[in-house]
């Protein structure tokens, strides 16, 4: 072959394969994921791609045609996205309920599903594997199928489960790639077939989120170092400051305080805070009887406050059965029921209780990689065991776990030992159908003899009834534990002495009905005031200023209307403020008689003492309050640093800073920083008021300048599941703080999931709200339009009409009919 | 000159058609297809600018009836590019498909014209 020949078969071989290769580079970028680019082609294209997702409706095309319908249901959408679902079987209310759901929120269906089941890797890849491992340790998905496996098919409830999944499935089956939600073109997936198990996962995994709450680790690792009285007085059984939902029988609020020794400074290594949730997690609700409300008739409040999404937590929907079921409220996308909310007869909400539902037990097995039994009482049981097989989109294996299982619960390994879990979450919530339950009760009697069957998580449920009862029930399983019953230390698992010996009766269970004091009020405190009753329900309450400032409010206010129950829901004072400004502004008054306070923290006291202790957006004074409690508390909780200087224990509650605030030379009051000075509480809150206001001064400016409003530094940051700035409504102004009724947290990530406001007159009449949409379609004009009234804290006129033509034209955005298949 | 434009036209078109009723992947076999018919010069460079155009015209036509420019925001926030990006990806993903498609196909078929041909004589 010549040269010149060669150099041709070159320079074809350039011409081919350099397009070739472009070629074959677009076509493969066009069909499969490169890094986090989902496929470009089913992405990009114009008529099938994510593009069509501007062009889907907000509300079905109909007739809508979903299998085992027994009879036409109706469905009228309102101008707010909600659907008033008109049916003539239960089962076909929850088939048009299932479809609703998935046309709205399928993604978010899906997501919470996988979260749960630990099947994320399936969507995302090995990056999820961590997160999968977690959660399928916890054993969610194994209690879920559990609950699945003991549904009564035949029951109302197993027959309502099963059409949901339906409904759902019937749009699942509908969905051509124009149609798909907006996720699953970013992850270039394909949704999955709805299965009654999944129902049951969402379950689990609120419980998760309400009950998770394991207080062992950090209590162990107190005793460890500081010894158990320490490790008693940091994470007390009951609350420094009482103000119980069940009237106490002394006056409230009550300041109970906690002897704090110091304690034993050891030399463990621990670095305390434990992987708990659930302390964000807050909630309000209150009930006012006809004898306090301007009315006569009884009226409820609730805002349960959970992570803020977008899309929400929640979906609102009407169920209306004739002679059967008129129900309106919010239900969890995923779930057949309607969780907060009323009827014509009865209006409930729920705040989470917040018991210790959960303990860990030292177990000995017979081998540490691969046990096969654990000991108990002297011989060697058999382990259960279950694999979990982690996959990958296109079902590869990436991994797999033996899980294993005492009588008790999963397994699970830390710091080397092997602790088995039991939980009441695990062992059947009975939630869903106690939900579905009581939404047709007819009376307060009816409502709280179906949620007696409510197991878990447990949740403060208040209630009215038409006829002007109120009530307030902790309803949910409290197991007993043998002994002294306290649920903060692990137990040995080598003993059956150690399981729990039952359930707290159902006489001792929190409950209270038709008080003489008019009004019923929860926030998460501690339910019953211990002196009434001194069972143990759990530990390290939250601190109970959300409650105090409701039942201030209702103390003050015999003559309640619904729009003071609306207002109250953001009120911006604060019991917090009430109880630890005055401590600043005395302790620097002291000082100063005494002739030590500096000219800095006499300005920063004149700028505390200015503000009127409400966290509205505009005030100007609240930032320096919490910058000087910032100062406070890593200053007094020094000890709880780890000796290496690195994180230590996570720091009391301030109801516990309260109760040390009585001791003005306990030892915790000692900055230990300071080698040769011993400090006193009066030298710490000053010093705490002077960093504070250095620091509010270094970062917003002078005061009066502007930049200490409250609404430029608080707000609520409404995040997608996804983490996506565009598809989140970001920094979002809203009125509260810390401990007030609409609590702003440090990341604003969490607050006030919806708000609802009944009356239970001869007409039930109803307003609520929540930070979000309907659809969870960000193009769609229902996925934040509640956004704004949120923030202000108004609250929306709830039409529950009694048939479909009794909606005004003029408040219906569609009208969709479901109808059966043809046989 | 006019016939020309008119070609990338109907290309455009039937890009869009074939987008309409194939999927994306119709956008290479028709950039292949316009190389093989030669029906001008410049085959790759009119395949990709019918494809870019045929896209274009069909997003146009999304954006009749919906917010597109929301959806190209939504898509680049969701990327974490600039908002422009998805519009611009919208005319380069389809030229380069096409353009690639009809330069292969033109590389190609004096080869196996080429073997025909050589088949022929023998």
């Amino acid at each position: 072959m010549t040269a010149a020949a060669r150099g041709g078969g070159r320079a074809t071989i350039v011409r081919i394969g350099v397009p070739a290769l472009i070629l074959a580079t677009l076509v493969y970028a066009g069909f499969r994921r490169m890094g986090p680019l989902p496929p470009l082609g089913p992405l990009l294209d114009p008529v099938h791609g994510v593009w069509a997702t501007g062009l889907q409706p907000d509300v079905p095309a109909g007739p809508v045609t979903i299998p085992g319908t027994a009879d036409t249901v109706e469905v009228v959408f309102d101008r707010r996205g909600v659907p008033h679902i008109f049916a003539t079987t239960v089962e076909d209310a929850a088939r048009a309920l299932g479809y609703v759901h998935a046309f709205h929120r399928l993604f978010q269906m899906e997501l919470q599903t996988r979260a749960t089941a630990g099947r994320l890797t399936e969507w995302l890849g090995a990056g999820a594997l961590r997160l999968d491992r977690e959660q399928r340790r916890l054993g969610l998905a194994w209690a879920a199928e559990r609950e699945l496996a003991v549904l009564d098919s035949a029951s109302e409830f197993g027959r309502v489960v099963l059409a949901y999944a339906d409904g759902v499935n019937a749009r699942v089956a509908q969905l051509g790639p124009r149609d798909l939600p907006f996720e699953y073109h970013l992850l270039g997936a394909h949704p999955m077939r709805w299965d009654a198990l999944h129902t049951f996962l969402f379950i689990e995994r609120m419980a998760f989120t309400l009950s998770y709450v394991a207080p062992e680790f950090e209590y162990e690792q107190l005793v460890e170092r500081f010894g158990p009285a320490v490790a008693d007085a940091l994470i007390p059984v009951n609350a420094p400051i009482q103000e119980p939902i069940v009237p106490s029988t002394r006056a409230m609020p009550a300041l109970d305080p906690v002897e704090l020794p110091l304690g034993t400074t050891g030399t463990t290594s621990a670095t305390g805070t434990t992987g708990t949730t659930g302390g964000r997690e807050a909630s309000n609700n209150w009930v006012v009887s006809g004898a306090r409300t301007a009315t006569g008739h009884p009226l409820l409040a609730g805002d349960p406050h959970l992570e803020l999404t977008l899309p929400s937590t929640w979906y609102e929907a009407h169920l209306v059965v004739p002679g059967r079921l008129d129900v309106y409220g919010v239900t969890f996308p995923g779930a057949p029921a309607v969780a907060i909310g009323f009827n014509r007869d009865v209006a409930w909400s729920f705040t989470n209780t917040g018991a210790d539902v959960l303990d860990f037990y030292e177990e000995r097995l017979d081998d540490t990689t691969h046990p096969t039994a654990y000991l108990m009482d002297g011989a060697w049981l058999p382990l259960a065991s279950r694999i979990e097989e982690y996959r990958d989109r296109r079902g590869r294996r990436l991994g797999a776990d033996t899980i294993s299982f005492t009588h008790r619960g999963p397994v699970v390994r830390r710091d080397g030992r092997a602790l088995s879990m039991r939980w009441t979450a695990l062992e059947g919530q009975d939630a869903v159908s106690a939900l579905w339950d009581i939404a047709d009760a007819r009376s307060v009697d009816e409502w709280l003899t179906a949620m007696r069957r409510f197991r878990a998580p447990i949740q403060n449920g208040v209630v009215a009834d038409r006829a002007g009862n109120v009530a307030m029930l902790a309803a949910g399983r409290y197991p007993l534990r043998p002994g002294d019953g306290d649920g903060r230390r692990i137990r040995d698992g080598t003993s059956s002495a150690s399981d729990w010996v039952g359930d707290l009766p159902p006489e001792r269970v929190p409950y209270a009905r038709n008080p003489r004091q008019g009004f019923l009020a929860s926030a998460n405190q501690q339910p019953v005031d211990p002196v009434v009753d001194g069972a143990y329900l759990g530990a390290d309450w939250p601190s109970p200023w959300r409650a105090m400032r409701i039942n201030q409010l209702l103390r003050a206010d015999s003559g309640v209307t619904a729009d003071a129950m609306r207002r109250y829901q953001t009120d911006p004072g604060s019991a917090r403020a009430d109880w630890l400004v005055p401590a600043f502004l005395e302790a620097v008054q002291r000082e100063r008689v005494a002739g030590h306070a500096a000219d800095e923290a006499i300005r920063a006291a004149e700028l505390l003492a200015e503000w009127d202790r409400r966290y509205t957006r505009e005030n100007e004074r609240a930032v320096l309050f919490e910058q000087a409690l910032r100062a406070l508390a890593p200053a007094v909780w020094d000890e709880l640093r780890a000796p290496d200087g690195g994180r230590g224990f996570g720091f009391p509650s301030d109801a516990l800073l309260v109760s040390l605030l009585a001791t003005p030379d306990s030892p915790w009051w000692d900055d230990r920083t300071t080698l040769d000075v011993v400090e006193s509480r009066d030298v710490m809150l000053v010093a705490a008021l002077v960093a504070g206001y250095r620091a509010t001064r270094e970062r917003h400016g002078e005061p009066d300048a502007g930049g200490w409003r409250w609404d430029r530094i608080r707000y609520a940051n409404i995040w997608h599941p996804l983490r996506v700035a565009r598809l989140s409504a970001l920094e979002v102004p809203v009125q509260g703080g810390p401990g007030t009724l609409n609590p702003s947290s440090g990341s604003g990530t969490h607050g006030a999931s919806w708000r609802m406001v009944v009356s239970l007159g001869p007409d039930v009449a109803a307003w609520g709200g929540y930070p979000g949409g309907q659809s969870g379609n960000p193009l769609s004009r229902w996925y934040r339009d509640r956004v704004v009234r949120w923030s202000a804290g108004e609250l929306d006129r709830l039409p529950t009409p009694a048939m479909p033509a009794a909606l005004d034209d003029t408040l219906v955005t569609g009208r969709v009919r479901i109808v059966g298949s043809q046989r | 000159m006019i016939r020309q434009l008119l070609l990338v036209g109907a290309l455009a078109l039937a890009v869009a058609l074939g987008t309409w009723w194939l999927g994306w992947w119709a956008v290479p076999i028709l950039g292949a297809a316009w190389a093989a018919a030669r029906y001008g010069a410049y085959p790759s460079a009119t395949a990709g600018v019918a494809a870019a155009l045929g896209w274009m015209l069909l997003l146009g036509v999304g954006a009749l009836q919906g917010p597109m420019g929301e959806v190209s925001r939504t898509l680049a926030g969701a990327l974490g590019v600039p908002g422009w990006v998805p519009l611009v990806l919208m005319a380069v993903f389809p030229a380069g498909l096409a353009a690639a498609g009809a330069r292969v196909t033109r590389s190609v078929l004096p080869l196996l014209e080429g073997e025909r041909g050589k088949a022929n004589a023998a």
